[in-house]
């Protein structure tokens, strides 16, 4: 599921890393991604869910930016901790992580 | 000072200042202050929007810059950790960490209002797992005003009662809206915090709080038929004059005027009409804040009551940097497009053009289109078109070494009733500006454009360097014919 869930999202952006982070045991259509592209730059927020989300797999996603990724790695934010807690990388590199 | 010239100013004046913020954000994430300021603009902005009488492009730019600050604030609300440590912060012995925490509870409150309001608008969206934690974790905060008044701390029962109130405002507006992710959620919140402000009105020192504040009596009354209007219960409030402003610093003047505007509208009118001049001077004066925020607010309120004639076209920055002659391009975008010139068409073939509907034209449109994955076209193709559909397709394309979002918002003929293609429409050709900082959009269209369209189209090329192309009629026909699409 998950590698087609990929294909799909890299068919669509430059992707640098996406993360399944939160209850890594939940059923398959209850997931929480963290998806991390300078695709994203320049549109909405909105925009981008609505445009993951367009991919027929049902998942929540948070869609940072490169910078915006930086900016809640170096706040030690609750976001970032929670994504430490309990990850898994689907796609890229763990030292983008740290 | 003319009241419309002095609308057209300040939205101006607020536009700036939230790019302005924005633009700094860059460099350093935004304080709390920041933040507080920005929910301030943004909430004049969506009044401003309410008002709605200004052209398309107008409202595009207005919707962008709201865009640009809610989504700068959302950033910073971090799973709502303000309302996850508000228990223990305000269990604290330390006033100074109990009143920061209601502060703080107040910016995110603020934040997640601004959200609802945008999402009225189609500008923001509800239900990504931040917003789960300003329902699941608010609950923390209730303890936290419990033990305020368990303890009796009477020095902070104002902003207690502040941050109560708020967060009953964006309860009552997420009840009002049309999402319904929280909505059962979000009524036992209300009802709870309905029975704590009941609690609350019966302790004397409150009582003597809203006898001697006229500011936050008004604005409770405001909220509180807002919860019964929420909560389906039937009660008559008391109506409310005030004869004139007391003397006061101009914030809480402004404050009292917008939260009237709902209580008695006439008495708004006019108090408005008469503090106008003093509040316009005090304006000028300072420096660009909550001031001005306010002040679009009331201004914003004052032409909803009364409305004028015609649309106001306002002064704004136009957002966009550079130019793309988006015509130029559309050998690379559209399958033989250059072969299609020399083709003849018929009026049989023109008016079979225009008996196409929107599905059959947006199959034929994507099977043209170069340079961009097959599977994608399709999906935009069959994707719901439902009001948050910003156009009909939207894919990533390159042009030369740069990406563009390329949107296409389709108009058969079936779907126009006239001869052509009216400047009404224009909104829905705009609209992609608002959530692309680097779009094209091409419109295509089976009937011509009125020349009205047209000139406002190219006017907007112009003035906002926006990359907008129009494929219609004649054109479109002997590209759909060159492709063997017109059958």
């Amino acid at each position: 599921m998950h590698e087609d869930l990929l294909n799909q999202l890299l068919s669509c952006f430059e992707i640098d890393f996406v993360i399944q982070f939160g209850n890594l045991g939940r059923n398959a259509n209850d997931i929480d991604l963290l998806i991390v592209s300078d695709s994203f730059i320049g549109i909405s927020n909105f925009k981008r869910r609505q445009m993951v989300r367009n991919i027929n797999y049902s998942f929540d996603a948070l869609c940072l930016t490169n910078s915006q990724f930086t900016k809640i790695k170096t706040c030690d934010s609750m976001l970032y901790k929670s994504i430490l807690t309990n990850y898994k990388l689907l796609y890229g590199h763990h030292s983008s992580l740290s | 000072m003319d009241i419309t010239q002095a609308y057209r100013e300040q939205i101006f004046v607020v536009q700036s200042y939230i790019i302005n913020k924005i633009t700094s954000s860059f460099e350093k994430t935004l304080s709390g202050a920041d933040c507080r300021l920005l929910n301030e603009a943004l909430i004049a902005l969506d009044k401003t929007l309410n008002y709605g009488l200004f052209p398309a492009h107008n409202i595009v730019l207005l919707e962008k810059t709201y865009r640009y600050g809610s989504d700068a604030t959302y950033e910073r609300l971090n799973y709502f950790s303000n309302y996850y440590y508000a228990y223990s912060e305000i269990s604290s012995s330390d006033l100074d960490l109990q009143q920061t925490s209601l502060i703080k509870v107040n910016t995110s409150t603020a934040t997640m209002m601004t959200r609802i309001l945008g999402f009225n608008k189609g500008i923001c969206d509800l239900g990504g797992s931040t917003d789960d934690y300003y329902v699941d974790r608010m609950e923390r905060v209730f303890w936290g005003i419990k033990t305020i008044l368990k303890r009796e701390q009477t020095d902070i029962y104002l902003p207690m009662m502040y941050t109560l109130v708020n967060l009953c405002q964006s309860l009552t507006e997420y009840l009002f809206s049309k999402d319904n992710q929280y909505r059962n959620k979000a009524t036992r919140l209300l009802q709870e915090a309905n029975s704590k402000l009941e609690g609350l009105i019966k302790v004397k020192q409150i009582q003597e709080i809203l006898s001697s504040n006229l500011q936050l009596r008004l604005f409770f009354l405001v909220q509180k038929s807002r919860i019964l209007k929420a909560l389906s219960v039937d009660q008559e409030l008391s109506p409310i004059y005030i004869s004139e402003l007391p003397n006061m610093r101009t914030e809480q003047k402004l404050r009292i005027l917008s939260t009237l505007f709902y209580l008695n509208r006439d008495n708004f009118t006019s108090l408005f009409e008469l503090n106008f001049e003093f509040i316009y001077m005090d304006i000028q004066r300072s420096t660009v804040g909550l001031n001005n925020f306010l002040f679009l607010e009331c201004l914003s309120s004052y032409f909803i009551s009364k409305p004028l004639s015609e649309e106001i076209e306002l002064n704004l920055n136009s957002l966009n940097k550079e130019k793309i002659e988006v015509s130029d391009h559309f050998k690379c975008i559209f399958n033989n497009y250059e072969e299609s010139h020399a083709v003849s068409i018929s009026k049989d073939e023109i008016n079979l053009l225009i008996g196409y509907n929107d599905e059959i034209l947006r199959n034929k449109v994507s099977k043209m289109i170069l340079g961009v994955d097959k599977a994608i076209l399709e999906r935009e193709r069959q994707k719901p078109h439902g009001g948050f559909e910003i156009s009909d397709m939207e894919v990533r394309i390159k042009l030369g070494k740069e990406s563009y979002f390329l949107c296409i918002p389709f108009k058969s003929g079936q779907e126009i009733a006239s001869n052509t293609v009216p400047e009404s429409i224009a909104y829905q050709i705009f609209r992609p500006f608002i959530h692309f900082d680097k779009t094209i959009v091409i419109f295509i269209t089976a009937k011509r454009c009125s020349q009205n369209l047209m000139n406002y189209i190219k006017r907007m090329q112009d003035k906002l360097k926006w990359g907008i192309a129009v494929l219609e009629n004649e054109e479109l026909a002997k590209l759909l014919k060159v492709n063997g699409m017109l059958n």
